[in-house]
C-alpha cells in the first residue's frame, strides 16, 4: 500500500491506496521527485489507485499545469473505474498534454514518441 | 650449712658403690671410658638397650662394640678432638643405622671424670635414644608447617576475599554513583520532557483557538455562500441545504445560488472549490459573485463560464480549482440549458419516476485560460425534478465503497412526486447514513420542481 516512485523507463509513480486529504502530501511530493527525475516525462500509474479525491486531482492539475508548456504529455494510466469515474467528471483528458491510458506500456508508448528527436551531422 | 654441703660432697666422692648403684639404676644406657676410649664400665641399660653382654663390652674399644656399630665418624670426632680440649659436651646428637636395633637417633653426653692424681683419666658417656622425640618433633614440626601453610593459605584466601570485597564495594560505589548521575540525568530529561509538554499544550491550545478562529470565519463566510432560501417562482418550488463534514474537519468550499438573469430566465448554480478552510470558502465566495454577475448578461451558461473562467484564472488561486455546474431554466418552458465545469452531473427524476442525469462537461474553472465549456439541454416538464449536488454526496463512503451515481439512483427510485425539500433531506441522509455518520466532505443539494 501507499504511493512510490518506481524507477523504470521513466519515472513511474504508483499509487496503491486511497488519494485523499491524509495523504495528498505524499503523492505531491512523488509527483515532483517524478517530474525531476524524468525530464524526458513521468508516468502516473492509477491501476492500483482505489480512490482519488478533489485534493488529489488538485495535485496533479498542479504538476501539468508546472509542466504543460515542455510539450511532454502527462501520462495517466487509469484502470480502475472509481477512480475513472472521477477523473472522467473533471474531464482532465480535455486539457492539453494530459493523455489517459488504460496500461503502462501504452503509456510508454506515447511518452517514446514523445521524445525530442535529436540528429547527429555526418 | 656450708660444712655440712662439703661434707656431702666428700662422702659422694668417697663411696665408689653408691655411685657405681647409681650408675645401674639410671635408665639411660651410660658407659665408662678409659682415655684409650675402652670401655672400663657399662650399666645395665647399655646391655639392654644395645643388646650386647659384658663380655663383648668391657675392654673393647667403644669402635668394635658390637660388631663395630659405634664405629660413627661423628663420634670418633667428638672423642678424640672435642673432648680433650673441652673436657665435657652435651646434647651431641647422632643419628645411625644400629645393626641390631635399627637406624636411631641418639643424644650423647659426655663428660671426664675426675680422679685422683696420677690416676687414670675416665669419661663418662651417656647415651640418650631420642629418636622417638626427634620423630615426635619433626612430626611437630611438619605439623607446624602445615598449619602454618594452611594458615597462609587461608590468610592469602581471606586477603583474595578482602580483595573481592574491596572490590565489590568499590563496584557497588561505582554503580551507586552512576546509579545517582543517571536519576539525576533522568530527571533533568524529566523536567525538560515537562517543560517540553507544557510549552506543546500551550502551541496546542493556541493552535486550536486559531482552528477554531478559522473555523468560525469559515462558517460565516459559508453561510454568504448560500441564500436563505433559494426561490424561483410558485411552479418551480426548490428546496437546498448544506451540511458541513463532521465536526473535526474543516469547513469546505461549496456553495449554491439561484439568481434571476437579465431575461425571464433564471439561473442555478451550485459549485465546489478544491481544498478547505477559509481560503475555499473566500474563492467560493469569489467565484459565486463573478458567476453571478457574468451570467446576468451572458447569453448561455457556456458563455458565462468561458467569461468568468478568464476572471477567476486571472486571480491566482494557488492551484485551486472549481468545479460547478450553471443552468439557465425558462419557466415557460421548462428548458434547461447547462453547462458543467466538472462537477457531478446534475439528476433529472421525471414525474413517471425515471432517472436521467445532464452528462455533458468540461473541465473546471480557475484551471485552463481561454478554454472552452460544453453546453447541454433538457426540459423540466410538469411533475419533473432536477437534483444538483456536490461531490460530498457521490464521495461519501462505506468501507472503501463509494455512494456514487448509483446512491443517488437508488435514492431517487423513491423519490418520486416527493417535494423538493424532501428529496433533499432524503439523499442527505442517505449519504449520511452511508458514511456512518462521518461525511469526509461538505455536501450542498438544491433540488427543484416543475409543478405545471
Amino acid at each position: 500500500m501507499g504511493i512510490e516512485l518506481v524507477e523504470d523507463e521513466y519515472p513511474i509513480v504508483h499509487v496503491k491506496d486511497d488519494v485523499d486529504l491524509s495523504n495528498v502530501s505524499d503523492f505531491d511530493r512523488r509527483l515532483g521527485e517524478a517530474a525531476k527525475a524524468g525530464p524526458a516525462g513521468f508516468i502516473i500509474d492509477l491501476t492500483e489507485g482505489t480512490y482519488l479525491d478533489s485534493a488529489g486531482i488538485q495535485a496533479i492539475l498542479r504538476i501539468w499545469s508546472e509542466r504543460k508548456d515542455s510539450g511532454i504529455p502527462l501520462v495517466i494510466v487509469v484502470g480502475n473505474a472509481k477512480v475513472r469515474t472521477v477523473l472522467d467528471i473533471v474531464r482532465l483528458d480535455q486539457l492539453p498534454g494530459i493523455r489517459m491510458v488504460a496500461n503502462l506500456e501504452e503509456a510508454k508508448t506515447i511518452l517514446r514518441s514523445s521524445a525530442p528527436v535529436t540528429t547527429t551531422e555526418q | 650449712m656450708a660444712q655440712s654441703t662439703e661434707k656431702n660432697q666428700v662422702s659422694i666422692v668417697l663411696d665408689p658403690n653408691l655411685a657405681l648403684n647409681i650408675v645401674e639404676t639410671v635408665r639411660e644406657p651410660l658407659v665408662v671410658l678409659d682415655e684409650n676410649l675402652r670401655v672400663v664400665f657399662a650399666n645395665r641399660s647399655f646391655y639392654n638397650t644395645f643388646k650386647v653382654s659384658e663380655e663383648e663390652t668391657v675392654g673393647r674399644l667403644i669402635y668394635e662394640l658390637g660388631n663395630r656399630q659405634w664405629d660413627i665418624p661423628a663420634l670418633k670426632k667428638l672423642l678424640n678432638d672435642i673432648l680433650p680440649r673441652r673436657t665435657s659436651f652435651e646434647g651431641f646428637v647422632v643419628e645411625h643405622d644400629f645393626q641390631i636395633i635399627g637406624r636411631r637417633i641418639m643424644m650423647l653426653n659426655a663428660r671426664e671424670v675426675h680422679r685422683k692424681p696420677g690416676e687414670q683419666k675416665l669419661i663418662l658417656l651417656a647415651i640418650e635414644d631420642v629418636t622417638e622425640q626427634k620423630q615426635a618433633e619433626t612430626e611437630l614440626e611438619k605439623y607446624r608447617k602445615h598449619l602454618e601453610q594452611l594458615v597462609e593459605e587461608r590468610s592469602s584466601s581471606l586477603e583474595a576475599a578482602n580483595r573481592e570485597l574491596q572490590l565489590e564495594i568499590e563496584q557497588h560505589k561505582q554503580a551507586e554513583e552512576e546509579l545517582q548521575r543517571a536519576n539525576e540525568r533522568l530527571r533533568a530529561q524529566a523536567e525538560e520532557l515537562m517543560a517540553e509538554i507544557s510549552e506543546r499544550k500551550r502551541v496546542q491550545e493556541a493552535l486550536r483557538i486559531a482552528y477554531e478562529r478559522e473555523r468560525h470565519i469559515a462558517k460565516v463566510l459559508q453561510k454568504a455562500l448560500v441564500p436563505a432560501e433559494p426561490f424561483i417562482s410558485d411552479n418551480y418550488p426548490a428546496a437546498a441545504l448544506y451540511c458541513a463534514a463532521y465536526e473535526e474537519a474543516s469547513v469546505g468550499g461549496d456553495f449554491y445560488d439561484v439568481f434571476h438573469l437579465k431575461d425571464e430566465r433564471m439561473a442555478i448554480l451550485i459549485g465546489d472549490v478544491s481544498g478547505k478552510g477559509v481560503e475555499a470558502a473566500s474563492i467560493a465566495s469569489s467565484a459565486r459573485n463573478i458567476v453571478r454577475a457574468i451570467a446576468y448578461t451572458a447569453p448561455s451558461p457556456s458563455v458565462a463560464f468561458a467569461r468568468s473562467n478568464e476572471i477567476l484564472c486571472t486571480q491566482g488561486t494557488d492551484s485551486s480549482f472549481i468545479t460547478a455546474f450553471l443552468a439557465f431554466l425558462d419557466p415557460l418552458t421548462g428548458r434547461v440549458t447547462y453547462s458543467s465545469a466538472g462537477h457531478p452531473p446534475a439528476a433529472i427524476l421525471r414525474a413517471d419516476g425515471k432517472i436521467e442525469f445532464a452528462a455533458v462537461g468540461s473541465i473546471p474553472l480557475c484551471v485552463l485560460p481561454g478554454c472552452h465549456f460544453d453546453e447541454g439541454e433538457y426540459y423540466l416538464q410538469p411533475g419533473d425534478v432536477t437534483i444538483l449536488y456536490t461531490d460530498g454526496v457521490t464521495e461519501s463512503r462505506h468501507d472503501n465503497v463509494l455512494f456514487g451515481i448509483e446512491g443517488i439512483e437508488r435514492v431517487l427510485a423513491q423519490e418520486a412526486n416527493k417535494e423538493p425539500d424532501v428529496i433533499c433531506a432524503d439523499l442527505l441522509n442517505a449519504a449520511q447514513e452511508w458514511s456512518g455518520g462521518r461525511l469526509l466532505d461538505d455536501i450542498a443539494i438544491m433540488v427543484i420542481k416543475r409543478r405545471a
